[in-house]
């Protein structure tokens, strides 16, 4: 009788459970439970993609197996490495060696190493050099990038850097954690490619992402994560059409992403451009920027966006679009050139007219704030907006810490959304956030825009996002004039 | 010890600690105060005596019970930590929050430190205590003047990324002033760090006022200062009466490893980083 090789996978989550220590009020001590009775497998040369909001936990999933949680963390349930337990002993022994990790942030490169010797000092055995430049050429990278620092790279190429030290490592299983978030079209689908490449060695990979989108591209199987709760596991040719195959929660998920349903179509009126030079709008007039003497990120920068209207911007990553929403916001300065708001330069006292929503709501509110501050400090009163945006009066007296990135950036969208704010920008607001949350944000976004005649620019990587959602879409290459 | 660390949980433990040290200090201010001069009379036919049940610390050259002296002179210690660590904590807080204001003001604040830090502390702090005339005013004076720069160094950092946080500059956009932001912002932040720095500035304060007045530069002899407890004892040490300075000197010890117990344990409880940890 023929054994099945498939039935000893090489890794086996069994009823996994996570929680934190915590305090939270006077002497008691809570637990704060993360991740409930996860399960799953991954076999060798299979890719598993799991899938969840930012702060589902699936990180903290990574962490755990690598055994690099922090120490007021207790876990319980059975993780497995080919069969064997993962007791904290076995993962100083083989992490790094066995399982190796694609982390999230191009930080983790040593900024003062060439690369080539980065990936070098992986490799345990043969001809170290000969084999760098083999993973070079597999990644393709140039040769010549082994030279370079970390800094002196690109984005996308810092991270093939990455996969490549993963790849060398001879390690069977590789977690990669969102090595994709704010990439570029060409720059995920290289990244892709490489981790298809790994599972076609024999790899086994689990392939962490918030992105649905991505997640499909490279897996067989999908683990949809929320709230600490495997919701479902399915084979990746389950998602097609209206779901018709997904539970629920996934099906939602699946319905919400641009390129699907999004929002039923409620919005369709359209803003005719305005041909008029002279009427109001957010007029950026030839801005450059660059940084201490360095190349121009852009130059003579002009755009105009109608009362209104919703513009959408895309292009590659570090190409310059979030400095470019910082300036006409008023955070930083360009070197010459004008933002004009109906026709008038930038006040610098009162509330700005040009709102930025920034990427990390997380960041953009103070840890130490209930909610309730945040939207006194910018004096929303507006209940109909608020409710508009989801926002319930029983969060007003919680802490950012205990709200969701989602719940976070609709409070940071009710905060922009001013009576004296003419213009927002929305810098990649969306891109932390599942699809379900980032549909609906959008939604109550250009439902405002339009009934009180703001302008919104949207910037975004996500061109099947801009499409739905922009009236109008600008290649930021077009316009930087470098 | 086992035992009690598996039956209370973290929190408990850290609070019994701040309990117990606040206690201990309380214990000491009080009978401190209690102590009358009676208590400190001189009584020459009990002089020169070893530790006893009667006098727990001996007594001195003129039969005054060593634990009384002791204990005034803790107190008298904990009054000018107290006060010089306060006033150092507040001259922190301000120049820090000055240093936030733009370059130059940052430039000008960063050379202060480190001029202040570049000269010995006791040097400054006898010069300082010495021109403003010495004695407690003196002496409090000093300490609050010299021992500001580290901290006012850890804030300065802290402002300053705070101050680039997404959130302060979203603040500015949304028209708030400079001094909304500094309220609002800036200082509910810096308060946890301000505290614990106050608490663990005391020690420094009191072991540098014992210094200054062993050295003579301090309060005058009539208080008994431990540092003057000290320096007094000094002359005796060599025909054997150990006690004189053993004690005080152990007691102020366990008075200022006590405070830093407490600045630790604080720090525990009300900074979220290390409150989750072992």
């Amino acid at each position: 009788m023929k054994k099945m090789r498939n039935s000893n996978p090489l890794l086996e989550v069994k009823d996994f459970s996570l929680s934190f220590r915590q305090y939270k009020k006077g002497l008691h001590e809570t637990k704060l439970q993360v991740v409930r009775n996860l399960n799953m497998r991954i076999h060798a040369g299979e890719i598993v993609a799991v899938v969840g909001a930012s702060g589902s936990g699936k990180s903290l999933l990574a962490n755990a197996i690598l055994g690099i949680l922090p120490n007021h963390s207790i876990q319980h349930g059975t993780l497995n490495y080919k069969g064997i337990p993962l007791t904290s002993e076995k993962q100083k022994q083989i992490r790094g060696k066995e399982i190796s990790l694609i982390p999230q942030s191009v930080n983790a490169l040593d900024p003062l190493m060439k690369t080539a010797k980065q990936v070098q000092t992986v490799i345990r055995e043969g001809n170290k050099q000969e084999i760098q430049k083999n993973i070079f050429r597999k990644v393709g990278l140039p040769i010549e990038a082994g030279k370079k620092y970390p800094f002196e790279l690109s984005g996308g190429m810092a991270r093939r850097v990455l996969a490549a030290t993963a790849m060398v490592s001879d390690a069977e299983l590789i977690i990669a954690d969102e090595p994709t978030p704010g990439l570029d079209p060409k720059a995920l689908n290289e990244t892709v490619a490489v981790v298809k490449q790994l599972a076609t060695d024999g790899k086994g990979v689990m392939f962490i992402t918030h992105d649905i989108d991505t997640a499909l591209k490279v897996a067989d199987k999908v683990v949809v994560f929320n709230k600490g709760e495997t919701v479902e596991i399915t084979e990746a040719a389950n998602f097609y059409g209206h779901g018709e195959k997904l539970n629920h929660f996934t099906k939602a998920l699946w319905n919400a992403l641009p390129q699907n349903d999004f929002w039923d179509d409620a919005i369709t009126k359209r803003v005719r451009a305005n041909t008029n030079p002279s009427a109001e709008g957010l007029k950026v007039d030839g801005i450059s920027y660059r940084y201490q003497k360095g190349a121009y990120l852009f130059k003579n920068l002009h755009l105009f966006v109608n009362p209104g209207e919703v513009l959408g911007i895309h292009g590659y990553s570090g190409s310059g679009k979030t400095t470019m929403a910082q300036i006409i916001a008023g955070y930083r300065e360009a070197e010459n050139g004008n933002v004009l708001v109906n026709g008038k330069s930038r006040k610098y006292s009162g509330i700005n007219p040009v709102q930025l929503i920034w990427q990390h709501p997380e960041k953009a509110i103070n840890p130490r704030w209930q909610m309730k501050k945040v939207l006194a400090e910018c004096g929303m009163l507006d209940s109909d907006l608020l409710e508009d945006l989801g926002i319930k009066p029983e969060w007003f007296t919680r802490y950012p810490s205990e709200l969701s990135g989602g719940e976070l950036q609709r409070f940071c969208v009710a905060r922009a959304l001013h009576p004296d704010v003419k213009y927002i920008i929305a810098d990649e607001i969306t891109t932390m956030l599942d699809a379900i949350t980032q549909a609906k944000l959008w939604k109550t976004i250009v439902n405002h825009a339009r009934n009180r005649n703001v302008g919104v620019l949207v910037i975004s990587h996500d061109g099947k996002l801009l499409k739905k959602v922009c009236d109008t879409q600008i290649d930021f290459g077009d316009i930087v004039n470098v | 010890m086992k035992g009690i660390t598996k039956k209370f949980n973290l929190r408990q433990r850290t609070i019994a600690k701040i309990i117990l040290a606040i206690l201990f200090l309380i214990a000491i201010i009080v009978s401190g105060l209690l102590i009358g001069n009676d208590k400190l009379s001189i009584q020459l036919d009990l002089k020169n005596s070893a530790p006893s049940l009667a006098h727990l610390f001996g007594t001195d050259w003129l039969g005054r019970d060593m634990l009384a002296r002791t204990l005034k002179g803790l107190t008298i210690s904990l009054g000018v930590g107290l006060l010089a660590a306060i006033l150092s904590s507040l001259i922190a807080l301000a120049f820090s929050l000055l240093a936030s204001w733009n370059k130059t003001m940052d430039a000008m604040i960063t050379w202060l430190i480190d001029m202040f830090l570049s000269v010995p502390h006791l040097v400054l702090l006898i010069l300082i205590s010495f021109a403003v005339g010495g004695g407690f005013t003196g002496v409090v004076i000093g300490l609050s003047l010299t021992h500001w720069p580290s901290l006012t160094r850890l804030l300065r950092g802290e402002v300053l990324q705070i101050k680039s946080a997404e959130y302060v500059g979203i603040s500015r956009r949304l028209g708030k002033s400079r001094w909304w932001i500094a309220r609002h912002h800036l200082i509910p932040h810096l308060l946890p760090q301000l505290f614990v720095g106050m608490v663990l500035l005391f020690p420094h304060a009191i072991l540098h006022e014992a210094a200054i007045t062993f050295l003579g530069f301090g309060l005058s002899t009539e208080q008994p200062a431990i540092g003057i407890i000290l320096s007094e004892s000094m002359r005796y040490l060599s025909t054997g009466m150990w006690w004189l300075a053993f004690f005080p000197g152990l007691s102020l010890l366990i008075m200022v490893g006590i405070f830093d117990i407490l600045g630790k344990n604080i720090r525990k409880l009300i900074d979220p980083f290390h409150g989750q940890k072992g």
